[in-house]
């Protein structure tokens, strides 16, 4: 073929800025929603579940957590999204260098990742700001600076790979899972492989090569080796591009031309990868006599094709890997070992994966109907609130095996032991009502974000943005006390009103989504059940709560009513009411503490180097001065939970704490009141055992109240469980016991409190370390439980713990390290008769830990050592 | 699957060239292999002296393409689209695209999403004739553009080949085609199997209706029809009437002399190309016609 004979001048007048500079703004411009989506939300979900909870990671890795979500997602929406769009024909018949391409998509996914650190941070600081808290600018741990390499590196890597396969495959979706897990798994086989590269050189040291060499922070420090790696794939993908840029089918070509391995048969073939799944992909077709909505159902099934089978399959191989990990935990692992495992390979992710696939069915109801099929959806002789149901339909059963295979993981992952979920860890209702609840909040945010967008990342970040906002958000910003008696009242209401609303919006915009037209804009929005639904979720159930609680019908309310009226000097209280013993007491105790505090931020204002032994005696100075403050604080600490005054007090106390920052009294990482310690430390110097006593019991009970009043969250992991509050309740009940015992002595008391302050101060036990420790101390100690039984084995020591899993796993492993080590030779020490104790001389720790486990009597000289050695074991772990 | 073959062709400067082929014929194939989209398994293609799997990014640079399915980037605006494709090609493209736009009666300022089909094929239109092209290749250019702007667009077809510029068309639209065409090519299962001059073809061609007094003169008639110097397209037989299309470049009063005994009447009409185009698509290959007409009889 020849057009025209004569061969023209060479060369173009546009130049390669313009071009490039013109590309970059077509990608900036595309990818603006993502990049703000990837950047707020992930920052905002931060700032709110780490001001709640301890963190398995610090808050300053989650932007860079946003940057590398985004990342992926930009390098598979770059080209996939093209062919999805149907926009590469414009993109080809365009005179546009592949090198151009690339360096204008790399140039964004650079802008873009800045992007999203930027406003993260922006998020991050201002958190800092309103909070006084400034740890985002002092210098990071050496662990955290490592995650952040990690999280740099596999960002780098997210990108290439997610660039790679949205140049083979058409669909974002694919691009963005095949890019993901190539680019963890080469993440994870680099880690790996220069560990036993350097073991081969250094042969000394050889070990046998294992995959649990790699960590994130292993991962941060070979940044420099991911990032040549990451140089070198976007090398190729520049290559595969200009291929692209002829024909979707050139790069396969090419890398088969190139690449040996791919001209096999078995492996050569996408084709027959895709006959294969699609034989098994395609439903059979319903017989004739079946209802239309039989059709519609399989018509789905078969647009889906490849996705369908996936999702299917997901949840196969789920429920599979959760199968083996119980049968490791309970039958080929020791606990202990098993633990390790877990941690070292991150198996704690494996909660989050119920509630993606369930986000991804929602979207995957609708988000596939574009371009010319919904037309024909359209176009066909049926209601579309037929279409609507049959999507439901659809849907439904893999939601309820979702919905199961997430019950199940939350049971097995729970405490990384034991596989009896049905029977031991799902007997409360509300764990599976929440669950149930979570996956249809899930599912109904996907369908509305897969209805509303343009393709399914951008969907998932809808959804995402979906449940913070409507979800999360008003459970967190109106928590309310009334959960104290009726537990998860308020979360089943808000939730279900949520999952209705948002699956309403969808029934009544599946005509506009299927006309694509909508006839009045401002009454549809008028009418839009979403928008009733928030005003809802936002404004009218905190109402109705308010008045529900000073509402006087609820006799049970009266208390707490009195309370809350009090304490906030309300003018609807009789005046009588407020003279109430309860409300006095807990006001004064409040001012007081109050006071306190103001005198405490002045000083630390004007100290330049301020010294807590300084403070402590100058508020013990100032306690010591106050009438009554310590009768009333007494008396408030006597009844720590039947008291609906004294759970307004806590409760008004771990509020604080959790609005106060790290430099004030309160430490709000761990709502643990400063104030109490030192007021009991300086109470025990100076010898005061019934003050001492009276600051260490508030001390305890405001910890617990804290702990116990978490709002329980909807769609996560954090679960609000009654085992976890009775628990905590029967802890704090006992300790109060001990303390108040007709046997005690006040020599035995004074003495074990000056152990207990004197070795965190020495040791400089940080506050987090110090639960776990007084757990133990009091279970086992004080509370002279008997070690040798095997419910101390058995028991699970973290269960009263509202953390995430991965931050649970570390606990848990290094508390049960000690017992799984120690707990033999104890045995050991019983069958031999040796009593312990019998020579000190020669007591090594083990021994030291053995005493402390059977001794039947509080010895005080024992405590110290008992903490201290716990404490360095775990430290050294 | 093979989509061409034996394809051969050469495309003189200044004329409007149209491809007119069935569904599936194999004119977007052609099209991308023009374009350097598409590599030929076999042979070699080139378009204004550039080879088009080497130098497809010169050829793509000095030639417009509008394809068949308009696929816009929907969030941008109609002016955002022509600066965009601006940078790709010398100054003064935007400058071009705007009159374009202007002329085509369309708002800049709209975005794309909220275009009609036929709006977004005069943005392709608009898109791919702003820079300074020697050769313009249309894909199914007309399909969606209501009567006015098809019939503007068409004239400028032809300005634009009456400038010495070569436009190259793909289309169903036969009749379209007829008004503006220089030469057509007709596309069949992936084999080129007519080119020529739409003037001269129309001139060479001759539908003729035959009524004859009875079966016996028409079946005589019918057997003698492949001893005349002439192609038939196509021939239909309605019971005494017979329907020939023919081509030839000679004179055709055989035809008229043959079929003197037992005929009824005879005329002849001039066909459009549409007529020519259905005559050329529906002839079989295999038996010849008077081999089918046995059959039937």
């Amino acid at each position: 073929m020849n057009v025209a004979c004569v061969k023209p001048r060479v060369g173009s007048d546009s130049s390669f800025l313009d071009e490039t500079l013109a590309l970059v703004w077509k990608y900036w411009r595309e990818t603006q929603v993502l990049m703000l989506g990837l950047g707020i939300i992930p920052s905002l979900l931060a700032v709110f579940f780490v001001a709640n909870t301890h963190p398995a990671q610090p808050p300053v890795v989650v932007p860079f957590v946003s940057a590398a979500l985004f990342a992926l997602a930009f390098g598979a929406l770059a080209f996939a999204g093209e062919t999805e769009r149907k926009t590469e024909t414009l993109l080809r018949a365009l005179p546009v260098k592949a090198s151009r391409l690339v360096l204008a998509v790399s140039a964004v996914a650079f802008l873009g990742v800045a992007v999203c650190l930027s406003i993260g941070f922006v998020i991050l600081i201002a958190r800092g700001w309103i909070i006084d808290d400034q740890s985002l600018f002092q210098e990071w741990p050496w662990d955290v600076y490592l995650g952040v390499l990690f999280w740099a590196g596999l960002a780098a890597e997210f990108f290439v790979w997610g660039l790679f396969f949205s140049i083979f495959v058409r669909r974002v979706i694919w691009s963005a899972l095949l890019g993901a897990t190539v680019a963890y798994i080469l993440n994870i086989l680099i880690v790996v492989g220069f560990d036993n590269l350097f073991q081969t050189l250094f042969p000394n040291r050889f070990i046998i090569p294992k995959i649990g060499s790699f960590t994130w922070g292993t991962s941060g420090e070979l940044l420099p080796v991911h990032l040549l790696v990451a140089a070198g794939v976007l090398m190729i993908d520049a290559i595969l591009v200009g291929k692209w840029l002829k024909s979707p089918d050139e790069p396969l070509r090419w890398l088969k031309s190139r690449l040996l391995f791919l001209r096999f048969r078995g492996i050569s073939a996408p084709v027959r990868v895709r006959q294969i799944v699609s034989r098994f992909a395609i439903p059979k077709i319903p017989n004739l006599s079946a209802s239309p909505m039989k059709y519609l159902v399989w018509l789905h099934e078969c647009h889906l094709g490849g996705w369908a089978l996936f999702l299917k399959m997901s949840l196969f191989v789920y429920i599979l890997i959760l199968v083996c990990i119980s049968f490791l935990s309970t039958q080929w692992l020791s606990t202990d070992a098993f633990r390790e495992w877990c941690k070292n390979h991150g198996l704690s992710v494996l909660i989050f994966v119920p509630s993606m696939a369930i986000v991804m069915m929602g979207i995957s109801t609708f988000i596939f109907d574009r371009g010319l099929n919904r037309n024909f959806l359209a176009a066909l002789p049926t209601a579309p609130q037929s279409i609507w149901w049959s999507r439901q339909r659809w849907a439904f059963p893999w939601l309820v095996a979702w919905c199961g295979a997430w019950i199940l993981s939350d049971a097995i992952l729970r405490d990384f032991h034991g596989y009896s979920p049905l029977t031991r860890n799902i007997q409360p209702p509300p764990t599976w009502l929440l669950y149930a609840l979570s996956t249809t909040i899930w599912y109904a945010t996907g369908q509305l974000a897969g209805m509303a967008s343009p393709n399914i990342i951008q969907a998932f970040v809808v959804a995402l943005f979906l449940v913070f906002f409507g979800g999360y958000l008003p459970g967190q910003l109106f928590p309310v006390g009334r959960d104290e008696l009726w537990p998860g009242l308020a979360l089943v209401l808000q939730s279900a009103l949520f999952s209705i609303g948002v699956l309403a919006q969808t029934r009544v915009s599946i005509g506009h989504w299927l006309k694509r037209h909508i006839d009045n804009l401002w009454s549809t929005i008028a009418l839009s059940p979403l928008l009733w639904t928030l005003i809802g979720v936002w404004f009218v159930l905190p109402a109705l709560r308010v008045y529900f609680i000073r509402g006087p019908q609820w006799s049970q309310f009266t208390d707490l009513q009195s309370s809350v009226t009090a304490i906030k000097d309300s003018m609807w209280l009789a005046i009588g009411d407020r003279r109430a013993p309860g409300p006095v007491h807990t006001t004064t105790v409040l001012k007081t503490l109050d006071e306190l505090e103001r005198d405490y931020r002045a000083w630390s204002a004007a100290a330049y180097t301020r010294t807590d032994e300084d403070y402590s005696g100058l508020l013990w100075s100032r306690v010591s001065r106050i009438p009554n403050f310590l009768e009333h604080l007494a008396e408030l600490t006597k009844t720590p939970y039947s008291d609906p005054f004294v759970a307004r007090l806590f409760n008004v106390l771990s509020e604080r704490a959790e609005s106060a920052g790290n430099d004030t009294l309160v430490s709000d990482r761990f709502l643990h009141h400063a104030l109490f310690e030192r007021l009991t430390y300086e109470a025990i110097e100076r010898g005061n055992l019934e003050y001492a006593r009276i600051f260490f019991t508030a001390d305890l009970c405001l910890s617990l109240q804290a702990r116990r009043t978490q709002p329980a969250i909807v769609a996560d992991r954090t679960v609000h469980s009654l085992d976890i509050e009775h628990e905590w309740k029967a802890w704090a009940d006992t300790v109060w016991a001990w303390c108040h015992a007709p046997g005690q002595t006040s020599q035995g008391i004074y003495s074990a409190l000056r152990e207990v302050y004197d070795i965190w101060k020495k040791e400089r036990i940080p506050f987090d370390e110090r639960i776990p420790i007084m757990y133990h101390y009091w279970r086992d100690f004080a509370l002279k439980t008997n070690s040798s039984d095997n419910k101390l084995y058995s028991c699970a020591p973290m269960g009263w713990i509202l953390l995430s899993p991965g931050e649970k796993a570390v606990f848990q492993k290094r508390l049960d390290r000690i017992f799984s080590e120690w707990l033999p030779i104890a045995r050991q020490y019983e069958a031999d008769r040796l009593l312990p104790g019998a020579d000190r001389e020669i007591l090594d720790d083990s021994s030291l830990w053995k005493r402390v486990l059977f001794s039947r009597i509080v010895r005080p000289g024992l405590t110290g050592t008992f903490i201290r050695n716990f404490s360095i074991s775990r430290r050294s772990i | 699957m093979e989509a061409l073959r034996g394809v051969s062709l050469e495309i003189p400067r200044g004329v409007v060239w149209a491809l007119l082929g069935r569904n599936g014929a194999g004119k977007t194939t052609l099209i991308k292999i023009l374009l350097g989209l598409l590599d030929p398994d076999d042979g070699k293609a080139e378009v204004l002296g550039y080879d088009c799997q080497r130098e497809s990014l010169e050829i793509r640079r000095r030639v417009g393409y509008v394809p068949e399915q308009p696929g816009l980037y929907e969030w941008m605006r109609v002016d955002e689209i022509g600066q965009f494709c601006a940078a790709f090609y010398p100054a003064g493209y935007f400058t071009q695209y705007l009159q374009h736009i202007n002329q085509l009666g369309l708002d800049p300022h709209k975005k794309i999403k909220e275009l009609s089909k036929g709006m977004r094929a005069m943005v392709l239109l608009a898109l791919a004739i702003s820079h300074d092209l020697e050769l313009l290749i249309l894909d199914e250019p007309t399909s969606g553009l209501d009567v006015i702007v098809r019939r503007q667009f068409l004239e400028s077809m032809v300005d634009r080949a009456a400038a010495g510029k070569t436009v190259f068309l793909a289309s169903h639209q036969v009749h379209e085609v007829e008004r503006v065409a220089d030469i057509v090519g007709f596309l069949k299962e992936g084999q080129l199997i007519l080119v020529d001059e739409v003037e001269k073809l129309k001139r060479e061609t001759r539908r003729w209706l035959l009524i004859f007094e009875n079966c016996q003169a028409l079946d005589a008639f019918v057997n003698i029809i492949p001893s005349f110097p002439v192609e038939i397209l196509e021939q239909k037989r309605e019971g005494l009437e017979l329907h020939i299309i023919e081509r030839s470049t000679g004179e055709t009063e055989h035809i008229r002399q043959a079929a003197l005994s037992g005929l009824r009447s005879i005329d002849c009409f001039p066909c459009s190309l549409e007529e020519i185009f259905t005559a050329y698509m529906n002839q079989k290959p295999g038996p010849t016609i008077s081999q089918q007409m046995e059959e039937v009889l």
